[in-house]
């Protein structure tokens, strides 16, 4: 037993309870899934329909496991230096400028070109050296002591090519810095990847990790987290939100309602002090569960049959 | 509990479902943290393990459950004794018993909750000979586990099933495109078309990074501070090797005869799009028309027919690629760069109009190069109405393309920087 491990997860139903005490609700499928990353260490690759819940899983995560969340973004033309390191290279020159007379001092008694250049590379290092360095999340992933989460979003926005360096990070979780040498996890984060699936994902990307797909919840699933999540709902008006919403994700709509939007929906029918889903009351709100028009009104005529 | 999980890998990899050794080991430590009690967290755990598309969950789980319900005779539980239960088939006693012993110690008993590790090593304490193993081990531990099990012919049923798939994958890359499949079968063909080429795909990722990380340019950079006026050179400037995308253009034959071969070759396309800056598509049957935007966003197989009932296609006139081309050197050489490749598929049949190869040589010195892929059999080119060695010449790579291999050496040419 080492610190590493993450202690309060020691079983699938475990997972599944642990989970469910923050409010998570989750299946079989989900708990296994993290119950394997967790315990040999894998990262997580997790599919899925927008909205289902992928980060939030990575959150839930960290919070169970008392690990700090690091978040890295991606985007098209996100890079190395945007997501590994950057050398801090404004604060360096401002170094350079403020020490300018301690290295007038230090350079008076040379007496060529060739001593002083010899005795400033003896004091390199202190311009290379982690002060001057800007690490980015996955850097901070690394070097940081705590237990982490690192949560790496969306990464089939991110580009191939950005795939293939993530390749090389995730595999051994070791970075070669040039100017410091090679920085090693000191403890390996538990790494949760989400994809929304609008491109597919490297063939070697796919090997390192293990797959999750979340699709949307089942009834009775949606129907315990509505409850959990948004207090003085009435069961009943629970029910029919909840029902609608799958029955809505039936019908061939542009965008499917995702599990944050059925949230939204029940919150607001809640403040509004709905009790029963009335046609009326449907024709009024609709639009916060569906956000295209063609949607919403296929909907509304679907449902009215 | 192991010689039958590596029987069940064979046959999910007999199935085309593609697992790596890697993979396999992840699976074996993940079966070794949860135990084999419930037989649904066994089954969640392989496929989280083994199963990398959500589109395979299908395929795996049917698998699953055929395999995991058929008959088995009482095998060993403990003992370095192979006790061979089978029916007196063919027995090799011994490499065996060392080989498969350390990995194939089944533990029939519930794993300990937490399986402990070390914090460097991914590996649970209940596979320590596994965690500690190099990778030569392992594999050869493999080896000896697949040796034992073909050895003890564990399932006669589950062997005839792993050959006779074994048998498919071998035949895999021959499978001719241009014969007739069933729905289903079709689908499945999409997708190895489109696993050929992401594997591709990340092999060029590779290159084209390894060629954007530009070294620091400290000439160009000391040049800039003293432009600016300040001493302290503020902006650094760095030495980049420009590997740029090549911009594609594909003009794809759609009439009858080539039809579904145009198919694969069009999703092929479509899955490699990322890779070029550009892709620019027509189909043609005696006219070209234009449908990059729909192709682009198109959704396999769907969209297929979509593509075919263009408004201006005559799909059901005669096959005219002197025309096309003609038609090509008019409206297309202003964009075409050194940059461009095009690609043509297409069986050259000519329905004996005039060939106009002239305006074939024009395309080819506004462009990088031309690749023409041929869905017929090289011995059938120039017979009848085929013109093949008409073009030819004005082509860097003129390649059949009946199979699913050749579709991959089409694919290999098009990333060719």
């Amino acid at each position: 037993m080492t610190s590493s491990t993450v202690p309060r997860l020691s079983s699938v139903n475990e997972v599944i309870t642990q989970f469910a005490a923050v409010d998570y609700v989750c299946g079989k499928e989900t708990a296994t899934a993290v119950f394997l990353m967790t315990q040999l260490q894998r990262p997580l690759l997790v599919e899925g329909p927008p909205g289902v819940g992928k980060t939030e899983l990575a959150k839930v995560l960290a919070q169970t496991t008392e690990a700090q969340l690091i978040r890295l973004q991606c985007y098209e033309g996100l890079d190395e230096s945007k997501a590994l390191y950057e050398w801090e290279y404004s604060k360096q020159l401002l170094y350079v400028q403020m020490l300018k007379e301690q290295l007038g001092t230090l350079l008076a008694n040379t007496s060529s070109l060739n001593d002083a250049v010899a005795l400033l590379q003896r004091q390199e290092s202190a311009f290379f050296s982690q002060h001057f360095l800007l690490p980015r999340p996955l850097l901070q992933a690394i070097i940081t002591p705590r237990r982490t989460v690192l949560l790496i979003d969306e990464i089939d926005r991110a580009d191939q090519e950005f795939e293939a360096f993530l390749l090389e990070v995730l595999s051994d979780f070791q970075v070669s810095i040039p100017e410091l040498g090679t920085l090693q996890a000191n403890q390996r984060p538990l790494v949760i990847l989400t994809s929304n699936a609008t491109r597919n994902l490297s063939e070697a990307l796919k090997r390192r990790c293990f797959y999750l797909y979340i699709d949307h919840p089942t009834l009775a699933v949606e129907l315990q987290i509505v409850q959990r999540k948004v207090p003085g709902l009435d069961t009943r008006l629970a029910t029919q939100i909840v029902q609608f919403v799958q029955r809505v994700r039936q019908m061939s709509v542009r965008k499917p309602p995702s599990i944050s939007e059925t949230l939204d929906w029940a919150l607001a029918l809640v403040v509004l002090g709905a009790s029963v889903l009335s046609r009326e009351l449907l024709v009024d709100t609709l639009n916060i569960l569906l956000k295209d028009k063609e949607d919403i009104a296929r909907a509304l005529r679907e449902s009215g049959r | 509990m192991t010689p039958r999980l590596v029987a069940f890998m064979r046959l999910l990899r007999a199935e085309g479902l593609p697992l790596s050794v890697a993979e396999s080991l992840d699976a074996f430590h993940g079966v070794d943290c949860v135990g084999v009690q419930d037989r649904e967290v066994l089954r969640l755990t392989l496929r989280t393990a083994l199963i990398k598309s959500q589109h395979d969950f299908a395929t795996f789980d049917a698998l699953f459950e055929r395999f995991f319900s058929m008959p088995r005779q009482r095998r060993r539980r403990r003992g370095p004794q192979p006790a061979p239960a089978s029916t007196g088939t063919g027995e090799r006693p011994a490499p065996q018993p060392q080989g498969a012993s350390p990995v194939a110690q089944p533990q029939p008993q519930p794993v300990q909750p937490v399986a402990g590790q070390r914090s460097a090593q991914q590996a649970p304490q209940d596979a320590p000979t596994v965690a500690e193993a190099t990778q030569g081990q392992i594999l050869q531990e493999l080896a000896a586990l697949e040796q034992a099990w073909q050895a003890q012919v564990a399932n006669p049923q589950a062997t005839r099933l792993a050959v006779a798939a074994e048998h498919a994958e071998a035949v895999r890359l021959q499978t001719r495109l241009d014969r007739p499949f069933p729905p289903d079968h079709l689908a499945n063909m999409y997708r190895e078309v489109e696993r050929l080429a992401t594997r591709l795909l990340s092999r060029q990722a590779l290159r084209t990074r390894r060629a954007h990380a530009g070294r620091f340019d400290l000439r160009r950079t000391v040049l800039r501070g003293l432009r600016s006026g300040t001493e302290v050179p503020f902006t650094l400037a760095y030495r980049r090797r420009k590997i740029s995308k090549l911009r594609l253009v594909v003009l794809c034959d759609v009439s009858g005869s080539v039809w579904q071969v145009s198919t694969f070759l069009l999703k092929l396309v479509h899955t490699l799009q990322t890779a070029f800056a550009s892709v620019r598509s027509l189909v043609f049957v005696n006219t070209a028309v234009e449908v990059t935007e729909l192709f682009r966003r198109m959704r396999f197989p769907d969209d297929l027919d979509a593509l075919r009932h263009y408004p201006q296609l005559n799909l059901f006139g005669f096959s005219d690629f002197g025309r096309v081309f003609y038609q090509c050197a008019q409206d297309m050489l202003g964009d075409l760069t050194r940059d461009t490749v095009v690609l043509i598929l297409g069986d050259a049949r000519n329905n004996a109009f005039d060939p106009q190869a002239w305006a074939l040589a024009e395309v080819r010195q506004h462009c990088r190069r031309i690749i023409w892929l041929n869905p017929e059999l090289r011995r059938e080119w120039d017979s009848g109405d085929s013109v093949m060695s008409a073009y030819a010449p004005y082509c860097e790579h003129v390649i059949e393309c009946w199979t699913l291999g050749h579709l991959a050496q089409a694919a290999e040419l098009l990333l060719q920087p």
